[in-house]
């Protein structure tokens, strides 16, 4: 059975109608009108045991929506959801003893404490055995590289440190699913490196599943083996980053270095930029081998170095995004 | 229970980080007091008592009715109101702990700074006001519980419409208005016209502050903690409903 298991997945949000023209701000407030906007829109997917998922799409799509309804935040307006064999909304409590769950834009630290505090309180509030508790958080601190700031109370703490703390509370109990919504966002390289490499030894040591929503094309191809993509609610793509790339852009490109300028026209490759000496040339892996281009032109131009360029998951999403309704 | 316990810890040194913020919150107690005590002296100058109320009975009502005051004068409703706006909720209600429970938790950590407070204030209104000795004192301990309770209930009522509106400032600034005179904070019931007084007797605040203290004085025994009581379980009943109804309909704020 699947360790997080979605079907159907709805949720409706309502709104008062906003109105326009004379009184409008009177209007709006007195009305009763109010408007559906469904937020995700039969959504369905299965998460097993030990997967590390990325649940990717624009701004608005749904993402967060459906993280607050596998966290037992929200209430579904329709559809089905267990995690753990348990319905999180149904049983929060329960859910909260089985999840982890990092919100990039919010803390679940307390602000005016050290964060030593906040942890500590993690550990008793999920009934950890103290020496237990005392030996997660030295890994923790030890992997985290939190002994400069444990002390430090939260609100002083920078947004890559409070970051680190941020995971560090929702992994210390060790539970069986982490949720991280958005964990890099507005951090600096190192830091997202940092929680980068934190994400894949959890993973790959502790068996944790995982489902990650983020922007940074980057955070996905460093850790996730499959995509969920979303739009306007409704899964767009479901498997591995490799075959989306091959689905969508099944084109590769490879940038040859000549001695002398030339025209270059191969039998199976299209030139989309020459000059100066470079040449870029585009083709379709399927049909036209990559070895085989490359001795054709070693055979037949003055090449000194060639370069093959890997499909870019951004220009991928980009490209995607791009062509939605 | 140790994880009720720790929840509570962390709430107290929470609320001990801001200590200038707590000064401020003893000046409050004090100056109602001061001149509450003044105000009736003034009234009795001279008299021994006014409507059969000697003047001993009504310096205790002061001292006592600003103790529960200060007891009753909770943050839960601003908080309530700050996680709801900010999206916060959304983390509580990840917690292993039920929502409604972490603020049932909160009120009582508030206890336990409260009481710091009032060894302060205690000393100075025996001495300014006056103090008599308690009619009753177990039955006064209990109604003061129930009378705490009662103002919890209420409270998280009010706390419950942020999910609704996500903005309670004018509505609590009117409670706190209206619950120092219908709790009996001010003035004592007996002291006011009839009809007021009919009117404040059927509803749950004077429960709060008056019947504990009226209970001290001998004014009210076993009639006064059975209606405590029923307001009790029927402010408790609601709290149960109105918390379980702003939990389904949680909206979390901003993203």
């Amino acid at each position: 059975m699947p360790l997080i298991e979605a079907r159907g997945l709805v949720k409706d949000f309502h709104r008062p109608r906003r109105r326009t023209g004379r009184f409008a701000g009177l209007r709006t407030l007195v009305s009763r009108e109010r408007e559906t906007v469904r937020a995700v829109d039969g959504v369905s997917f299965s998460i097993e045991s030990g997967e590390l998922v990325g649940y990717l799409g624009p701004n608005g799509a749904g993402k967060s929506t459906t993280i607050k309804m596998l966290t037992g935040i929200l209430t579904p307006t329709a559809g089905e959801v267990t995690v753990a064999g348990v319905v999180p909304w149904r049983k929060r409590q329960d859910n909260a003893r089985n999840i982890g769950v990092v919100f990039g834009q919010r803390s679940q630290l307390w602000w005016d404490l050290p964060l030593v505090e906040s942890l500590r309180l993690v550990g008793k509030l999920y009934r950890m055995p103290r020496t237990r508790y005392e030996e997660n958080l030295a890994k923790f601190v030890e992997l985290l590289d939190m002994r400069p700031f444990l002390d430090t109370p939260v609100r002083q703490l920078s947004l890559g440190q409070r970051m680190r703390g941020d995971l560090a509370a929702a992994m210390i109990y060790e539970p069986a699913v982490l949720y991280l919504d958005e964990p890099t966002v507005g951090l600096d390289v190192i830091a997202k490196e940092r929680i980068r490499k934190f994400v894949a030894d959890l993973s790959s040591t502790s068996g944790t599943t995982v489902l990650l929503t983020t922007h940074d094309m980057d955070d996905v191809e460093a850790l996730c083996e499959r995509l969920i993509l979303i739009d306007h609610g409704k899964v767009l793509y479901d498997g591995t980053p490799a075959a989306l790339k091959d689905s969508y852009a099944p084109q590769r490109e490879l940038v040859v270095q000549l001695a002398s300028p030339c025209e270059v026209t191969v039998a199976g490759a299209r030139t989309v930029e020459s000059g100066e000496g470079v040449v870029r040339l585009s083709f379709d892996p399927a049909e036209t081998p990559a070895a085989a281009l490359i001795s054709e032109l070693f055979g037949n131009y003055p090449v000194t170095d060639v370069s093959l360029q890997e499909t870019d998951l951004e220009d991928v999403i980009k490209k995607i995004y791009a062509g939605r309704s | 229970m140790t994880e009720h316990l720790a929840f509570m810890r962390t709430r107290i040194s929470e609320v001990l980080t801001y200590r200038f913020e707590l000064l401020f919150q003893l000046i409050n107690p004090l100056l109602q007091l001061l001149l509450l005590a003044a105000v009736w002296r003034a009234v009795y100058a001279g008299k021994s008592d006014v409507d059969g109320v000697s003047v001993s009975t009504m310096t205790t009502y002061v001292t006592l009715s600003t103790l529960h005051t200060l007891l009753m004068h909770d943050q839960i409703v601003h908080w309530v109101e700050q996680r709801v706006r900010s999206g916060a909720v959304g983390i509580d209600l990840v917690r292993p702990i039920p929502l409604l429970r972490q603020q049932i938790l909160s009120q009582a950590s508030q206890v336990a700074v409260k009481v710091p407070m009032m060894a302060v204030v205690f000393p100075v209104a025996v001495v300014t006001t006056g103090l008599v000795a308690p009619a009753a004192p177990g039955l006064y301990a209990l109604s003061t519980l129930l009378g705490w309770l009662i103002n919890c209930c209420v409270l998280l009522l009010i706390a419950a419409v942020a999910f609704w509106t996500l903005e309670l400032g004018g509505m609590t600034f009117l409670y706190y208005v209206v619950s120092q005179f219908l709790s009996g904070a001010l003035v004592p019931l007996w002291f006011m016209p009839g009809w007021l007084r009919t009117a404040v007797e059927w509803l749950p605040l004077q429960a709060t502050v008056f019947t504990p203290v009226a209970i001290y004085l001998g004014k009210d025994g076993w009639g006064g903690i059975g209606v405590q009581a029923m307001w009790l379980v029927l402010l408790g009943a609601a709290v149960v409903l109105v918390w379980r109804r702003a939990l389904h309909r949680v909206v979390v704020q901003g993203g």
